[in-house]
């Protein structure tokens, strides 16, 4: 027993000794203070953003860059934070009833906006409101917001930690004021102040804009001075910027990635965000088998593996694993010779027979043209006509065929994070109708809904993608969501190192700019 | 029901991961009493996945008709060891020793094996070391810091202890890092060392594995302070810390005698004028 406890003492101590070195190395690493101080350098592919959450449009790639951009200047209530505690933002506590219908947040004090006039419940209510589904309404209590609900709502938290759900003052030129780490500056943006202004949309993009440090912001000032954003930077040139240091961080496009790699590139990326899907026009319903002969073709592995390089998965349910935590349940297999099988069955005027059944890609970009076209090959491939739209159809909105289509390729990106409120808006953009007495905060519900929708065929997932972003070796204290928030406010920049001595005047090759 | 098929796939620490599946294999016993055909059904798999907020559980039972389904959700903040929510992490403060004289650090060093807990509190020219004897701290030796001895306006100094040399301390003294013995008289070693100041500790939690970051609100001499608890990952984190413990002034240093399980940290009273020695732990529960 003695020798038992020697031996015990002995890994104790050991252990304690680790410890020990861990508190000094930790005393060095404090050393390695934050710096206050610098500009970040930010390039995006959007080409316009609006601020304004109520302008922003569910599952688009703009509502993601309009979004990562409103949380530098506006707050939400509370925030998730990585290891899934609910955290104090503008809101220092909160309760709900037992049946998750009422619930109740108390707004922090002393909060002010960056124009120094104080933060109201009212405020709040005012902000919110707009933005809530319509079954949630919101009001005020002493200094408290009271959301109320017909539903069960067990997803609340979820809900206002995320997406559109920030806290504003609408001012009465129409812009938007925040309480967030950085504000915007009119002044150093180079258009008109439509960072703010919810009609930016219409206007002409915006190519420059500076955010600013908010000095008396509640949770402390950034360590940046500013962060100057540069929109519609196209990928490969963000990519380019990053490399000889014209920027700090960049938004990368998944053909991108690879390359960026290869080259040592700090690459970031994020859970899968992004559902490449197909959809069946509702206003041209397909015969059944039609539909399970052509998920049936489907090769989402290759379209995974090869079309994307492994920057993306192949895709059996519309919310990713990591939001419902179900999707390991659904599978989509390709079996060519069922496929077959079942195209042989059919009359021969189906279409797709005789006459191709019409692709349309609702989303532009690249990305979704080599989809349609993977589909089209697919489809190909057992016996069925698909028309993918041409390259200048799928770069841009304007030039799509005035041919109906029977088949919609579209993407969706993920902003919320209540998986019922995604599927809701999802199932809602692209027409699928929601079964009544349907409460998708309920998991059993929402799964047998998701269930329903994809053995319907409704909606067939192709693949789903990451964002990915590029940093330069200067950004420190990068801590960002795996759902994509940057979370910039934490961010720091390390001072660049010296430049080497420029070479001698003899070896500057001809014609080379001094 | 020993047939469970049970797929952690990392949503939780195995540890829990098993309690939760004796909880769940003891549940389906008792209602297997009730349902003597229920017995042969050993087709059960439980899935736990992790979702930003949840812990999402799946059961698939087969039946005779096929599989089914059912779900339930659990917030991570809620179990334990996987957050510090329901074991929100509580900081106490146990007020050790207070004296006139201006205090730059102290150390509460635990005693181990029988020996005595010891406190070393570093003034700005002395090193005494008190043990705990009969419930009172006795001064067992007094050390002069000799050419380390601190005359700056605002003096500041830190002490470093290993658990694994317990009797040997590290001073850090304004541009000198110095070392010392505790049991015995003889003189600190410095040498000249540009070592910048501590911004706060690590601080283990006995509830559970994790390991926080223990710092100081800041603010100036004139004001209360604060002792705040942030993710050790994030220690430069600007947002709100976990938890916050008031301290009636400024908080002067943080260290740790304790192998991270407890954390030393002074503090100049602004009611009384007196600085103040606490030992600062993590409670569990709420």
């Amino acid at each position: 027993m003695r020798s038992i406890a020697l031996r015990w003492l002995a890994v104790s101590r050991r252990i304690a000794a680790l410890l020990a070195l861990f508190v000094f190395a930790c005393a060095s690493f404090s050393s390695t203070k934050p710096r206050y101080g610098g500009a970040l350098r930010v390039e995006l592919l959007a080409t316009s953003i609006t601020l304004d959450p109520r302008g922003w449009k569910p599952g688009s790639r703009d509502f993601a860059t309009n979004e990562r951009l409103a949380a530098l200047v506006f707050d939400r209530l509370i925030s998730l934070d990585n290891y899934g505690h609910f955290v104090p933002q503008l809101a220092t506590e909160w309760s709900h009833d037992s049946s998750f219908r009422r619930w109740q947040f108390v707004l922090r004090a002393g909060v002010k906006f960056s124009d120094g006039q104080p933060l109201t419940p009212a405020d709040a209510v005012a902000a919110i409101a707009p933005l809530l589904p319509q079954d949630l309404k919101v009001s005020t209590s002493g200094n408290s917001l009271v959301f109320q609900s017909s539903e069960p709502r067990p997803d609340l938290l979820e809900l206002l930690a995320s997406s559109r759900f920030f806290i504003y003052r609408v001012l009465p030129n129409g812009s938007l004021l925040g309480t967030g780490a950085f504000t915007v500056d009119e002044t150093a943006s180079s258009s008109r102040s439509a960072a703010a202004d919810s009609a930016s949309v219409t206007q002409p993009p915006v190519q420059h804009l500076r955010f600013t440090a908010n000095e008396s912001c509640w949770a402390g000032r950034p360590f940046l001075n500013a962060i100057d954003v540069t929109l519609g930077v196209p990928p490969l040139r963000a990519f380019f910027d990053l490399q000889v240091g014209k920027a700090e961080l960049v938004e990368l496009a998944p053909d991108i990635v690879r390359r960026a790699n290869q080259a040592n590139t700090r690459v970031w990326a994020s859970s899968p965000l992004t559902l490449y899907a197909l959809r069946f026009d509702e206003a041209r319903p397909q015969n059944e088998k039609l539909r399970e002969a052509l998920s049936l073709s489907l090769d989402r592995a290759t379209m995974a593996g090869v079309l994307l390089q492994k920057q993306a998965e192949p895709a059996a349910a519309l919310l990713p694993q990591w939001l419902s935590g179900y999707a390991f349940l659904f599978h989509a297999e390709t079996d060519f010779e069922r496929a077959k099988e079942l195209r042989a069955s059919l009359p021969a005027n189906v279409a797709g027979g005789a006459s191709p059944l019409h692709l349309q890609t609702d989303v532009s970009g690249d990305l979704a043209r080599l989809l349609a076209e993977r589909v089209a090959v697919n489809a190909r491939q057992t016996g069925f006509s698909v028309q993918a739209p041409g390259k200048t159809a799928a770069r841009d909105a304007n030039a799509r065929s005035t041919e109906p289509a029977e088949l919609h390729l579209f993407a969706w990106r993920i902003a919320s994070l209540s998986p019922s409120e995604e599927l809701h808006l999802l199932a809602k953009s692209q027409h699928v109708e929601e079964p009544k007495e349907n409460n998708p905060a309920d998991p059993d519900r929402r799964y047998a809904w998701e269930r329903k929708i994809l053995e319907e065929r409704k909606l067939m997932p192709l693949v789903a993608l990451p964002d990915y972003s590029g940093l330069a070796p200067t950004v420190r204290d990068w801590q960002p969501s795996p759902w994509g928030e940057w979370r910039l406010a934490d961010v720091w920049l390390e001072p660049a190192p010296a430049q080497k001595p420029s070479a001698p005047a003899v070896n500057t090759p001809t014609g080379a700019r001094p | 029901m020993n047939c469970v098929n049970w797929n952690n796939h990392e949503a939780v620490s195995e540890a829990h991961s098993q309690q939760l599946k004796s909880a769940f294999v003891e549940e389906a016993q008792g209602k297997q009493g009730d349902s003597p055909a229920a017995t042969t059904n050993c087709a059960v798999s439980v899935f736990l996945e992790r979702t930003p907020a949840q812990i999402v559980v799946t059961a698939d039972v087969e039946n005779g008709a096929g599989k089914q389904y059912m779900f339930a959700a659990i917030p991570r903040a809620e179990i334990p060891g996987e957050s510090s929510t329901s074991s929100t992490p509580r900081l106490e403060k146990e007020m050790l020793w207070q004296q006139g004289d201006r205090i730059l650090d102290a150390l509460f060093v635990r005693g181990e094996n029988g020996a005595s807990d010891r406190l070393v509190v570093l003034q700005k020219d002395v090193l005494n070391v008190y043990e705990k004897q009969a419930g009172g701290w006795k001064l067992v030796q007094t050390k002069s810091l000799g050419e380390a001895a601190v005359t700056q306006r605002a003096p500041r100094g830190e002490l470093s202890f290993s658990p694994d040399q317990p009797e040997r301390l590290k001073l850090v003294l304004a541009g000198k890092s110095c070392q010392t013995t505790v049991s015995d008289a003889s003189p600190l070693n410095c040498q000249q060392s540009a070592e910048s100041a501590r911004a706060g500790m690590l601080l283990a939690s006995t509830c559970d594995s994790r390991v926080w970051w223990l710092r100081s609100g800041g603010g100036d001499a004139t004001m209360p302070d604060r002792l705040e608890l942030l993710n050790s990952s994030s220690p430069q984190a600007q947002g709100p810390a976990v938890t916050e413990l008031a301290t009636p002034g400024p908080v002067l240093s943080i260290s740790s005698g304790e192998a991270l399980r407890g954390d030393t940290a002074v503090v100049f009273n602004l009611a009384t004028g007196n600085y103040e020695v606490y030992r600062i732990a993590l409670a569990c529960g709420q």
